[in-house]
């Protein structure tokens, strides 16, 4: 038996910061999130798989799938020519609303519902598989759906299709254990975009999104062929990404010049079809007007107008602690930390900031504290090397 | 630090000018221009420098206009009691600094020991009290007062200050609460514009479903139509060709079919009966005989006149030749008179004297008249007179040499004349006259007897020719009547060219007589032919008559009436079935309509029907484009997909900003609270103390000091809140002191510098002097108090008191 797991399509994301970039380069990077997908149908086909998973997040915005939704019901189709199955969940992203799917999907593929359910299927080599899962027809769901999953049925082989994230409130949230006890033999999880094997054996899987769409979800992305011969699961990871974020950075010197920097860039952007988000370390080793340069983005602009294999997408400057700093007593600052670097009191700072939906979310992502942490500690020793 | 001594080098007014403090409170006592703010800069001078020679400061230099000497000596008192010296004299910058402590000079570096971090301005705002600087009180608020004490709290801090304030700056930059032009604000601004737009756009699949289904409704309304269109179509063209059909139709309609029973003439009668006549009336317009062979009536005329008068005309005809003889004779003789008539006219041509009176002399009269009678030789004139007549009657060519003998006996015998007429008078001779010589001269009469002569014979030639011709036309006439009576000559006919004449009579007599053989030839052969015609006649007559009787008609007129009423019958008939060949299957249906307007009327709302069917179709295949194009750009969705990637944008751009303002936010607060903890709290502290000195000044008056963001607050004891512009100026300024005093004390572990102030003072009341008097006593007993007043002040030990302008300096 060999199935074929992937989630977090995102088909027509739109992509960030590249309106510098040729219309060409934009043009390819909005259809990535296709070709990519593209990759994945045919390689179901050359794979020969039983069916696919695809485990919620298809579609970016519900509001205008129309585009994604044909496209989806064409490769459907090759894959019914192909006899080969598909099991779809929604999730948050894409999460079931009225008038949403127009488009009429083939015979082969089936949309789990709102409750969790479970079907199965008899596969090529005489396997009986369950499939378990259920559809968003919300766009946040706290409550534990997992739940209500059955557990383990009368099966050769038993999947469980979830949309979700581990402990994470807003998002049908669960813990590994939870799953385990269902007696599964593979979860196919959704949601996160990192992939990432949360247990094995029984295998409780993140493909992640099959292309990268942000600075953030870096790597090469893609799904898994999943080959169970003789009930044991085995895991192939098969890139489907067009396009590779990456982070890179490079450390300033204090003769540093805009040429030796772009020197030293250049050739970090060696391979091709990737973005490099790139991070000046030391950045207040730096002179003055290099840093202003920098700041007014020529470096990138020069990359823009440049034929590098890979793309510069952007450049964070790095400033390091400044001996300056230890001249007041670390205590100080440490105690000054405790009382002005705290949710409660970044929440205050503004309330009309913080009554901005995208503010106030941001401010309530886990990790938001660390980064600014870091930003404000860049920023004081930026300020103060710049005086 | 206190300051014991102040030693001027030169200053202002003051040149060589010591001056002891005392250690507490000091306080300098003199009248206006005495030097009291002098002094007072000077201290200041020599602490943080002079002031620099440009701008608002340069009245500050106190430059001494009556020494060259500029700058002095400043004695402090350590706390340790050990002693500090700071000599400033004229130099580069703020002056040319030396420091000594405890007499041993050392870097100026170690000035920081004294004035700490403090600037010239920072002095000026926290230990100067003078008119200018409790003006800046209405500019004082809590960040202000909180920043000048933390800025004396901790190593570096005015830096980190200065470096939160501008964190605090850039921040407002990116974003202000009530601001409308900073990044962040516009990104939140555009956020919610374009979260706007978006709710505007329809739902894509909603707006695809929604299209479609009108778009397949629309397409079976369009289909249907085009079915009834199609229908009408029909009917109206069926319609169309009836109405083209219509007037043929009509026409068939009044056509009565002839009557085909009647007599067929048949074709072969026709022609035939067409032929008959034909020749019928050919024959009887063909003439009967040949005119052109008969004679006519004159030639009958001549004819009959030939045959009367044969015997004399034949004779005629025989003497023709005499005739001509007779003639040609006349001819000649007249020839011959005319030639005689000529040269008679040339002889009086030649001989101007010659008239035709004049007669020949004889020779008797030639003697008489002639001198030498008788010598006259008369031989040329005889020769002369032969010769004349010679010549004419001999003819040629002997006639010209008779002729030229003439001539030349004429001249020899006029020769002789002339010589003789020369010698007489004429008069004397009648016969001249009577010959017709009269006034002539005698030689002229003798020369001109020659010509005299010829002229004579010339006459007698003359009349001789006459008379012949004479008796030849007497002849000719005789002929004339004969031929004028014989019909040969006309009456008419004047000349006499008889023989000609008769030649022309019988030419044309034989040409009269061949046509009359003729004609008689052709009469006998014209009596044949009439013959022969007359049968044909009659034949021909038989058989239109037996074709005429075939077909009862009367006549050939009307047998022609019978045919072409039945020609005419052949086309109605031709006519109709031509019509009904036309018209064909359409025949029965023209027939149901009961006329034109009937038909007309249906075809006229066929075409209505189909033109209103038309426009509905084009209407809906209107709208079907408009839906399929509709379709087009709810799938193509370019708007929404633009606001999507814009709202993405708009998303990263907002939490950049907020980032990078957040960051900046943070830092600056991070950085005042650090200082603030640095400081250990001493700006709380502050307060708590210029509340209290307050209330000691104002003889507990006001109980609170706080703030608003612009401006100090103070609370009186009756819990009336005011704002400081409300304070009167006393109040006002004793507020102020109240802050500057607690703020001077509550640092003064840190900086301890002497407390300046400059009449301060001059408003305040009794009592309130007191007051003041008694803090500044409290304050001076750890930190030093120079006041200066133009005032005598009271209840002040008399070894606190200074008096400028008396003598008493040291």
């Amino acid at each position: 038996m060999k199935f074929l797991h992937a989630a977090d399509l995102h088909l027509d994301t739109p992509f960030i910061g590249i309106s510098d970039f040729s219309k060409e380069l934009q043009q390819q990077l909005k259809d990535s999130t296709y070709q990519a997908a593209t990759k994945l149908f045919e390689t179901a086909i050359a794979e020969q798989v039983d069916f696919v998973i695809l485990a919620g997040d298809i579609f970016d915005d519900t509001d205008s799938s129309l585009k994604a939704q044909m496209f989806l019901r064409d490769e459907f189709e090759k894959l019914n020519q192909a006899d080969i199955k598909v099991y779809l969940i929604y999730g948050n992203h894409d999460y079931y609303r009225n008038n949403f799917a127009v488009v009429n999907f083939p015979k082969n593929v089936k949309v789990f519902g709102q409750d969790v359910s479970t079907v199965a299927i008899n596969t090529k080599d005489g396997q009986r598989v369950g499939l378990t899962g259920f559809s968003y027809y919300q766009q946040h769901i706290q409550q534990s759906i997992v739940q209500d999953y059955p557990d383990r049925g009368n099966f050769d082989y038993q999947i469980g299709i979830l949309h979700a994230g581990v402990g994470d409130d807003n998002y049908a949230p669960f813990q590994v254990s939870d799953l385990l006890k269902k007696g599964y033999d593979y979860w196919a999880l959704g949601h996160i975009h990192k992939r990432e094997i949360l247990h094995e054996a029984p295998m409780v899987v993140y493909p992640g999104d099959i292309q990268g769409r942000n600075q953030n979800e870096t790597t090469p992305k893609g799904f898994y062929i999943v080959s169970v011969t003789n009930q044991v699961t085995q895991l192939k990871f098969v890139k489907s990404s067009i396009y590779t974020w990456d982070k890179a950075s490079i450390n300033a010197l204090a003769d540093d010049t805009i040429d030796s920097l772009i020197n030293k860039i250049a050739d970090m952007l060696d391979q091709s079809q990737t973005l490099i988000t790139l991070t000046i370390d030391n950045a207040q080793n730096l002179n003055n007007d290099v840093i202003k340069t920098i700041k007014r983005d020529e470096i990138r602009q020069h990359f823009v107008n440049v034929t590098t294999n890979g793309i510069l997408y952007k450049i964070y400057l790095k400033f390091n602690d400044n001996p300056q700093l230890a001249k007041v007593d670390q205590k100080y600052w440490d105690e000054a930390a405790t009382s002005t670097l705290n949710l409660d009191n970044i929440k205050d700072l503004d309330s009309k900031l913080y009554a901005s939906d995208i503010i106030r979310e941001h401010i309530n992502e886990p990790g938001f504290l660390s980064s600014i942490k870091e930003l404000t500690k860049n920023t004081i020793n930026q300020k103060y090397t710049g005086e | 630090m206190k300051l014991v001594k102040a030693n001027v080098y030169g200053f202002g007014k003051w040149v060589d000018q010591r001056f002891n403090f005392e250690q507490d409170y000091q306080v300098i006592f003199g009248a206006n221009e005495a030097g009291k703010t002098t002094l007072l800069n000077f201290i200041k001078s020599i602490l943080f420098g002079f002031a620099s020679a440009r701008g608002e400061n340069k009245y500050l230099q106190y430059k001494p206009r009556n020494s060259g000497k500029y700058g002095g000596e400043l004695e402090l008192k350590a706390d340790d009691d050990s002693l500090w010296m700071i000599r400033r004299i004229e130099g580069k910058g703020d002056g040319e600094v030396t420091l000594f402590h405890d007499d041993q000079q050392v870097p100026t570096s170690f000035l920081s020991e004294i004035i700490g971090s403090f600037t010239k301005d920072d002095f000026e705002n926290t230990h100067v009290f003078d008119d200018k600087a409790i003006l800046s009180i209405y500019g004082l608020d809590e960040n202000k007062l909180e920043t000048e004490v933390m800025s004396i709290g901790a190593v570096g801090s005015k830096d980190w200050l200065a470096t939160a304030d501008n964190l605090n700056h850039q921040a407002d930059d990116i974003y202000k609460q009530r601001g409308q032009k900073q990044p962040l604000v516009v990104n939140l601004k555009k956020h919610d514009e374009l979260i706007e737009e978006k709710a505007e756009i329809e739902n894509q699949q909603q707006a695809y479903q929604r299209v479609k289904t009108q778009l397949e409704k629309t397409q079976a309304d369009f289909d249907d139509n085009e079915v009834l269109l199609k229908k009408v179509s029909e009917t109206e063209n069926d319609l169309r060709n009836l109405d083209k059909k219509w007037s043929r139709y009509e026409q068939l309609q009044q056509k009565n079919d002839p009557n085909k029973e009647a007599d067929q003439i048949s074709s072969d009668d026709w022609e035939n009966v067409l032929k008959a006549n034909q020749e019928l009336s050919t024959l009887k317009e063909t003439p009967l005989t040949n005119k052109a062979s008969e004679l006519n009536n004159v030639e009958k005329a001549v004819l009959n006149n030939y045959r009367t008068n044969q015997n004399q005309l034949n004779y005629i005809r025989n003497q023709k030749f005499e005739l001509q003889n007779l003639q040609f004779h006349r001819d000649d003789m007249n020839s011959k008179l005319l030639k005689v008539d000529t040269q008679v006219d040339q002889l009086f041509k030649n001989h101007t004297q010659l008239s035709e009176q004049m007669r020949p002399l004889t020779t008797d009269e030639i003697d008489q008249i002639t001198p030498q009678a008788n010598k006259t030789n008369n031989l040329p004139l005889m020769v002369l007179g032969v010769a004349v007549v010679l010549a004419f009657v001999i003819g040629n060519p002997l006639r010209l040499l008779f002729g030229l003998v003439a001539i030349a006996s004429a001249v020899w015998y006029w020769y002789q004349i002339r010589i003789k007429n020369n010698k007489m008078a004429l008069s004397n001779f009648p016969f001249l006259e009577q010959k017709g010589y009269a006034n002539l001269p005698q030689e002229t009469i003798l020369s001109l007897q020659g010509t005299v002569i010829a002229l004579d014979n010339f006459r007698g030639t003359q009349n001789g020719l006459s008379d012949g011709i004479k008796s030849i036309e007497v002849d000719l006439n005789k002929w004339r009547k004969i031929l004028i009576e014989l019909n040969v000559l006309d009456e008419s006919y004047k000349s006499d060219n008889y023989n000609e004449q008769i030649e022309k009579y019988f030419a044309r007599l034989d040409q009269i007589k061949a046509k009359a053989d003729l004609s008689e030839q052709n009469a006998i052969e014209t009596q044949k032919i009439t013959v022969g015609r007359k049968q044909r006649l009659d034949n021909l007559n038989d058989n239109i008559e037996q074709i005429l009787q075939k077909y009862d008609a009367i006549n050939m007129d009307s047998f022609i009436r019978m045919h072409t009423k039945q020609v005419e019958n052949q086309q109605v008939i031709t006519q109709i079935n031509q019509d009904k060949d036309f018209l064909g299957n359409d025949l029965s249906e023209l027939k149901k309509y009961a006329s034109h307007e009937a038909l007309t009327k249906e075809f006229v709302q066929a075409t209505n029907k189909k033109s209103e069917l038309a426009d509905k179709n084009n209407e809906l295949s209107r709208q079907m484009g408009s839906l399929k194009e509709q379709m087009q750009q709810v799938f193509d969705n370019a708007q929404y997909q633009h606001i999507v990637a814009e709202l993405a944008q708009n998303k990263a751009d907002i939490l950049e900003n907020y980032d990078e303002w957040i960051s900046q936010k943070l830092a600056s607060n991070w950085i005042r609270q650090m200082l603030n903890i640095a400081t250990e709290n001493r700006y709380p502290k502050m307060i708590e103390k210029a509340t209290q000195y307050f209330s000691l000044l104002t003889n507990n008056n006001y109980v609170k000091i706080d703030f608003d963001k612009k401006d100090i607050f103070v609370t009186s004891a009756k819990k009336n809140r005011f704002d400081v512009h409300e304070l009167s100026k006393a109040t006002t300024i004793q507020l102020y002191l109240a802050l500057r005093l607690a703020f001077v004390t509550e640092i003064s572990d840190l900086i301890k510098l002497p407390i300046l102030i400059d009449d301060a003072f001059v408003d305040f009341d009794i009592s309130r002097t007191e007051n003041v008097f008694k803090l500044i006593q409290e304050i001076a007993k750890s930190n030093q108090v120079i006041y200066v007043t133009a005032n005598q002040p009271d209840n002040i030990p008399a070894d606190h008191i200074l008096k400028l302008g008396e003598e008493n300096i040291a």
